[in-house]
């Protein structure tokens, strides 16, 4: 089973995420924000693709990115986030960070299941 | 799920618009805190998408208009005015209403007249020339049948960095149509000592033929394209012409002579040379080239990741939310637990002779057990005062604004705990005090001014422990109580008489007798009639007490005492005769044993007794009860200084026991109201102990006067 470690400061948008992906077949592990992924990412046995939101309080998921990149288990690891219509610049400054790609926010539950299993290679 | 998420989201979009209001309200004062604008944004920013999750489009599109609005703000083309911190708060209302409709199951725009607001924002927006509201639709071109296309895609260098697998997109492209053929180049390859393992160095020709057309074919690289060099020739029309495609190869074979080969053998001419260019993806990846769905999983971490124990991850995050009953439940069977507990050791203690001392042993740690288990779980049923205490700079905004004073309101000791189910039956008394304070206590801008008093009034709420209490302050800066005024009026409406002599603790307490309000006008919010005397009793429904402490001419605190929790009550346990009483902790000021020349009889029957230089009244608590037996001669027993809202005094009692904390399970069920107790408790050794109600011993004993 592929595992999908999401970050959302959105209680609605982690429960939609988990529903979602699990629904699909896919592992998933939530966290709340930057910094608390952070802390929840070592332990995490196997992560097979991220899937952040950009806007949150504490660490944004621009900075989560630079951040899991800079994490030797993770130089490789997918990273998707999750982004607005009307955040066009923030798709290139994620893409600068290290992101694999993006998903639009709010997400289109067959679509986010489709990306997903692009790149967790499904 | 549609029900949990949506229950999820209301809750999420309370509290966003809770922080929102707050943040507004915040911004009026410092409009060009980009922390605030920021944090205002993300808070809207979340209550859309959460709206937009769970499904309910009307308040995704209102609050992406709203959000509109903050964008702007945040990238500095509007500017904050009174107007509109106005109009952003008309719209939170509008989002109010639109939750409070789905948290009745009703439709979210169900009678909630979102145009004029809209249309405000709009013109707002609009000012701005332009209107980020609309978006364009992209018509799809729907042409079906088959197409033939020329790939050449030369990935950037840093693709890897970005966690993107190029064998993704051959995946993709194979799950989509025909790959008819495909070359991996390797010119780039640099020699052993120069090479990177962390580049790309590969390129890819490939003959696709898809249903897509060029737009869809273009998407499925989206991540890729800016840092890409990639080209998709579309053959199809050469193709149907019959003109020449020679110069399109791939494994130096043309596109004309793609018809003669069969497209499946050919999927697989990737072979070896499609192996990756990173050294860690080589090993096991030998076949990576064919594409065929089972050999594309990315499994290039396997090489240099650890071999882990891939057990289950949990799915729990670190919060997870419960609903406040099942936590009720807990806390039921805990109480059980509590007084089985109890009654185990009473046994113990009892029946020791007979049992081995392990027994003891057992009984002593689970009595510690119990009681960790008993003081977690309360503590999850413990919150912070500080979203009730911030909905307050919204009602003294609004309300000062409409009664034209100007009001500062300070806020202190937010994150004082309290028990769940008390802060929620905190919010009317406080606000009913606020208003109080609003309407009557603090003076109009031109009273204050002519007093010499500062131009704004001030309001603040302030919570504290106090030795094992929660106190909560509502005080302002003005006219404060009137005496005479509360008397003349108490007496006019026969509340007391001419001759009553009361102190001033007594006096001021006037103002929680039913019916009495010393406004004189009467304004919409406070001065109903029902007010004062409802605080009071909501305040004593939760085992608290209120003090009042007043300055003429500058100002009103009122102070109220709160258990932690409704969940436990602390209580001296006393005994009458053969009754056991507890009287909570939260009312006794001191228990000592009086001397005869302490006691007084005036007419009437009253009896005194003298406590820290004045006289109080005593109460023969067995003659309330009707008990025989009971120690007639103060000076023999005890009494109990118990102090009620200002009103002091004596309880006698035979004997105080010992201290006693009650688990109280959910509050006056199972329980026929009996007057001045509260509630009961079972003891340790199965007795029945009641719970006295202070209050209404006194409230009595005022009456009686």
């Amino acid at each position: 089973m592929k595992t999908i470690f999401a970050v959302d400061d959105s209680p609605t948008a982690r429960a939609s995420i988990e529903y979602t992906l699990s629904k699909a077949g896919f592992q998933v592990v939530l966290a709340e924000d930057g910094v608390k992924a952070l802390e929840k990412i070592p332990s995490t046995p196997q992560i097979d693709v991220f899937l952040f939101d950009v806007n949150m309080p504490n660490m944004d998921g621009i900075t989560l990115i630079k951040e899991v990149r800079k994490l030797g288990d993770h130089k490789f690891t997918p990273i998707l986030f999750l982004t607005t219509e009307s955040q066009e610049s923030k798709k290139m400054e994620g893409k600068a960070a290290g992101a694999s790609g993006w998903v639009v926010k709010p997400f289109d539950p067959e679509q986010l299941i489709a990306v997903i299993s692009r790149f967790a290679g499904e | 799920m549609d029900n949990m998420l949506h229950d999820i989201f209301i809750q999420e979009a309370e509290e966003n618009l809770e922080i929102l209001e707050n943040l507004i309200i915040t911004l009026e004062e410092t409009p060009d805190d980009s922390d605030t604008i920021n944090e205002a944004f993300r808070a809207i920013h979340s209550l859309k998408g959460g709206a937009g999750l769970a499904g309910f489009s009307s308040i995704k599109d209102f609050a992406h208009i709203v959000e509109d609005l903050f964008e702007n703000i945040r990238n500095g083309s509007l500017s904050i005015t009174e107007d509109l911190i106005s109009v952003i708060l008309n719209a939170m209302d509008i989002l109010k209403l639109m939750i409070a409709n789905i948290k009745e199951g009703l439709d979210a725009d169900e009678g909630v007249e979102t145009e004029g607001t809209e249309k405000e924002i709009r013109a707002i927006l609009g000012s701005m020339n332009e209107n980020p509201g609309s978006r364009e639709e992209e018509k799809k071109e729907d042409k079906k049948g088959k197409r033939l296309f020329y790939l050449s895609l030369e990935y950037g260098k840093d693709l890897f960095l970005t966690g993107i697998d190029p064998l993704m997109f051959l995946s993709d492209l194979a799950s989509r149509g025909t790959i008819l053929a495909a070359e991996a180049f390797f010119e780039d390859v640099p020699e052993p000592d120069e090479f990177d393992p962390e580049s790309m160095y590969l390129q890819w020709k490939i003959f696709y033929e898809t249903e897509m057309n060029e737009k869809e074919l273009t998407d499925i690289f989206c991540f890729v394209i800016d840092e890409s060099n990639l080209a998709f020739t579309d053959l199809t029309a050469l193709k149907e012409k019959g003109e020449s495609m020679d110069r399109y190869t791939v494994r130096n074979m043309g596109a004309d002579e793609l018809e003669f080969r069969k497209a499946p053998a050919e999927a697989s001419a990737v072979d070896e040379s499609g192996t990756a260019g990173s050294a860690d993806r080589r090993k096991g990846d030998r076949r990576t080239g064919e594409i065929s769905d089972e050999d594309v999983p990315m499994d290039r971490r396997q090489g240099d990741r650890r071999k882990t124990d891939r057990r289950k991850v949990g799915t729990v995050d670190s919060y997870i939310r419960v609903p406040t009953d099942k936590l009720e439940k807990i806390f039921n069977t805990v109480s059980e637990l509590l007084i089985s507990q109890a009654r185990l050791n009473m046994l113990t203690e009892e029946h020791e002779d007979i049992l081995p001392d392990s027994f003891s042993t057992v009984t002593d740690s689970l009595k510690n057990i119990t009681q960790i288990l008993q003081e977690q779980v309360t503590s999850l049923r413990m919150m912070n005062l500080g979203s009730t205490f911030d909905r307050f700079k919204r009602v003294v905004r609004d309300m000062a604004s409409e009664r034209g004073k100007k009001i500062r309101l300070n806020l202190s000791g937010q994150d004082t705990e309290l028990d769940k189910n008390m802060i929620e039956k905190l919010n009317d008394p406080l606000k009913h005090l606020v208003r109080n304070c609003i309407d009557h206590g603090i003076e109009t801008t031109e009273e204050r001014l002519k007093l010499g008093k500062s131009e704004e009034g001030h309001l603040e709420l302030a919570a504290y422990l106090e030795s094992g209490k929660v106190v909560i302050e509502v005080s302002d800066d003005g006219r404060g109580i009137n005496r005479q005024k509360l008397l003349d009026k108490a007496e006019e409406r026969g509340i007391i008489s001419k001759d009553t002599r009361l102190n001033d603790g007594e006096i001021l307490n006037l103002i929680f007798h039913p019916g009495l309000s010393t406004a004189e006008a009467i304004t919409d919010l406070s001065g109903r009639g029902v007010g004062m005397d409802v605080v009071k009793s909501s305040i004593n429904e939760l085992h608290g007490n209120v003090d009042i402490i007043s300055g003429e001419g500058t100002g009103t605190t009122f102070k109220l005492y709160l258990p932690l929790t409704l969940a436990i009550l602390d209580g001296m346990l006393i005994s009458i005769g053969a009754e056991k009483y507890i009287i909570p902790t939260l009312s006794i000021l001191e228990i000592f044993r009086p001397e005869a020349v302490h006691l007084k009889s005036v007419s009437g029957g009253e009896e005194l007794i003298f406590f820290r230089g004045n006289y109080i009244p005593m109460i023969r608590l067995h003659r309330i009860f009707n008990i025989s037996e009971a120690i007639l001669e103060p000076s023999e027993a005890e009494v109990i200084v118990i102090n009620s809202g200002g009103i002091k005094a004596a309880i006698l009692v035979d004997n105080v026991l010992e201290q006693y904390q009650i688990v109280l399970k959910s509050l006056q069920k199972n329980f026929r109201k009996v007057e001045h107790i509260s509630s009961a408790t079972i003891l340790g050794d199965g007795d029945v102990a009641l719970i006295v109600d202070i209050q209404s011993l006194v409230k009595t004993k005022q009456q009686a006067k």
